[in-house]
């Protein structure tokens, strides 16, 4: 097929401010955070209307853009989706770094031919481990 | 009236890449056109900004479209740019890897087969999606493991 590529490149390679570029990125992943939200709860928008008590046309226009999501609209919306959709690196490492440690009594007997297939390399029968979940 | 157009690859990036057609009798593909027509509007760097993050980084996802009948437009409704552009790059997106871009222009009124500018540019891209999709569903061209258009070499879409 023939190429192009050389000769559209210095429009397609535009230099964009980092700050438009932030924006973008910014603006993309809420929008892809809040239809993931609404695909997981298996709602439509017609679902997160009645959610929030307003209607359809007001959400419509909610999300339409006419309406820039100011702080307090995404948090309208991240009562009525029940779920983040920004979160802060600091918030983020608090509430997703954490590492729950429990303790397992693994099972086995050390004669066992089927132990090395039976549990993950490192398990042996009768070991105390402490897993990350 | 062109007759048979010729399919060519106008921009790779990682995720998406898009084509363009050279109709029957002009130099240059439709989408050149429209970027060097249109490459010193104030409002195309918002444009490419867009075209860049989705075809880096994000794929050609159907919500970034505008729906234009058979056709989609380009870039994202404003939902999601929050941003005022009045540039319409009309396109057909047919997988999240490959879409293929037509003429555009500056949208002066609400629907676009009432501005003059760029109802003629809606029309044909309509036409000439409608082509694609035909010549697709006869096997004339094809998508491969990544989604990304084979054509073969030396082939004409018929118009």
């Amino acid at each position: 097929m023939i190429s192009y590529h050389d000769k559209a490149s210095k429009y397609f390679e535009i230099k964009s401010s980092i700050e438009d570029d932030i924006f973008v990125e910014q603006n993309i992943e809420i929008v892809l955070q809040i239809n993931d939200i609404l695909k997981s709860k298996g709602w439509t928008q017609s679902d997160l209307a009645k959610q929030m008590g307003k209607t359809n046309a007001e959400v419509s226009k909610w999300l339409s853009g006419m309406h820039n999501l100011t702080l307090r609209s995404l948090a309208k919306l991240k009562t009525a989706l029940e779920s983040d959709i920004i979160i802060t690196p600091r918030k983020a490492k608090k509430e997703y770094n954490k590492i729950h440690y429990v303790t397992m009594r693994v099972l086995a007997t050390a004669n066992n031919k089927n132990v090395k297939q039976k549990y993950p390399e490192g398990i042996k029968s009768g070991n105390l481990l402490k897993t990350a979940i | 009236m062109s007759t048979f157009a010729t399919i060519i690859e106008l921009y790779k990036f990682k995720e998406v890449t898009f084509y363009s057609l050279i109709l029957e009798g002009e130099q240059k593909p439709l989408g050149m056109q429209f970027l060097e027509n249109h490459g010193k509007h104030p409002h195309f760097r918002v444009l490419m900004t867009w075209l860049k993050k989705i075809g880096n980084d994000y794929s050609a996802a159907q919500y970034f479209f505008r729906p234009e009948k058979k056709a989609d437009a380009l870039p994202p409704p404003r939902d999601i740019t929050h941003e005022v552009c009045d540039l319409r790059w009309y396109c057909l997106r047919m997988t999240q890897s490959s879409v293929v871009v037509f003429n555009g222009g500056v949208k002066t009124t609400r629907k676009a087969q009432h501005c003059p500018n760029v109802k003629g540019h809606f029309h044909q891209a309509n036409f000439l999606s409608e082509k694609i999709w035909a010549s697709f569903d006869s096997k004339e061209i094809s998508l491969d493991n990544n989604d990304r258009l084979v054509v073969e070499k030396d082939y004409k879409l018929n118009l």
